[in-house]
């Protein structure tokens, strides 16, 4: 789930660089330092995991992991992967170089919105909801990124439009996978290992609760 | 000690990135036959993979009537028949799912539209235009082709080499050592 050079006009392209490079540097500057090791770790499983495919009928699908990436590292995410998807571009040319800032709000934001759910779920009714909150954040972050997709296609062109709609039903499989994923591994690691969510906006009261 | 951490880290990223060679565009590669009145589509990516179960839509370039429309098979080929006796220009559009969306122009002649000729063209790169196409035949050329590719999404087929993936991997780390010693020197909360 990738836009490619070429796609976007440059209105788009250039302004969704400056707005993504605005979160970007808002994000680097919200990683503590003792989360980078962390991050970094994400940003290599981002990195990877978007080049696991499943296949789906004809065709196949890979794995976004942007609300598992919003669970542990909250506002670090959208900096885990804007430098997952620069280096797919770059290595791979998995989505354009062009489109960078495009493709990284694409699974930015989501990301954040994933970690706010998660995290406000958590608060209000404690660690025993974990794997339906991880669920919802997986689910509604692979929802919110199709729907991203959907947006940037739909105002670059009406030939677009037909794969707009495409984009979103495609991606129905990969919401139930990482509904799936996200909430066993949230609830595996609010279980053995909560420190490693991130939790600014968690007391420590709740993350012991 | 630290430093020399910091400089072993910073070594071993570069000699991964030194063994590694950039990774091929994942292109798909449009291949145009013509043969005894019928269309041959082969539709590939540049790692090999054939683009199977993938629509095929013929369309007369002039009207944009839809003259024949097909799928591709397990190996990437879909056979059309053209419609007897037609001329013009075929506008080719092979639908790979998310992955592509390639288009094809085909202009045949009307003094020879079932020529015996093949008339295959190049391998294409990404948003390129090929004018014309390498005939097997030395009669004249009755078709004149011009080919464009538009990826909408990038939709990988196969795996990546673990070289590839190291790269990626010795970059991240080389990028957020950068990022530690500049948080570390206060650099975000200027």
């Amino acid at each position: 789930m990738h836009i490619s050079d070429g796609i976007l006009n440059s209105t788009v392209s250039l302004s969704s660089l400056a707005v993504s490079s605005g979160i970007f540097l808002w994000s680097l500057k919200g990683i503590r330092n003792q989360d980078l090791s962390k991050t970094a770790l994400m940003t290599a499983a981002l990195f990877v995991g978007s080049l696991i495919h499943i296949p789906v009928g004809p065709s196949s699908v890979h794995l976004l992991l942007t609300g598992l990436a919003g669970i542990l590292l909250g506002r670090g995410a959208y900096a885990a992967l804007a430098i997952a998807v620069a280096l797919q571009a770059m290595l791979f040319q998995f989505g354009g170089v062009t489109a960078i800032g495009a493709n990284t709000i694409m699974m930015g934001i989501p990301a954040l919105i994933a970690a706010w759910l998660f995290h406000g779920i958590l608060k209000r009714f404690g660690k025993k909801v974990a794997v339906p909150a991880g669920a919802v954040g997986g689910a509604v972050s692979v929802l919110l990124a199709s729907l991203f997709l959907a947006l940037f296609l739909w105002i670059t062109g009406e030939q677009f439009r037909e794969v707009a709609v495409l984009a979103v039903t495609a991606q129905i499989p990969v919401m139930v996978i990482e509904a799936i994923i996200t909430g066993f591994m949230a609830g595996f690691i609010v279980k053995v290992k909560p420190e490693l969510l991130w939790t600014s906006n968690l007391t420590p009261d709740d993350n012991k609760s | 000690m630290r430093r020399i951490q910091l400089i072993t880290l910073y070594a071993i990223a570069i000699i991964i990135l030194i063994m590694t060679q950039t990774a091929e565009a994942h292109k798909l590669n449009l291949f145009l036959i013509t043969e005894d009145g019928n269309l041959q589509v082969e539709g590939y990516f540049a790692s090999g993979a054939p683009a199977m179960n993938c629509k095929v839509i013929v369309k007369d370039d002039r009207t944009g009537k839809v003259l024949v429309t097909g799928t591709t098979d397990k190996e990437g080929v879909a056979l059309l028949p053209l419609p007897e006796g037609w001329s013009g220009t075929l506008l080719v559009e092979l639908k790979a799912s998310l992955g592509h969306m390639a288009t094809a122009k085909l202009a045949v002649q009307p003094d020879n539209p079932k020529s015996d000729d093949k008339e295959i063209n190049r391998e294409l790169s990404t948003s390129s235009n090929i004018e014309g196409a390498t005939h097997k035949s030395s009669e004249p050329q009755n078709h004149n082709q011009s080919v464009s590719q538009k990826p909408v999404l990038h939709h990988h087929v196969t795996g990546f080499s673990i070289r590839d993936i190291l790269a990626g991997i010795g970059v991240i780390a080389i990028i957020y050592t950068g990022i530690s010693f500049l948080k570390k020197r206060n650099f975000f909360n200027q």
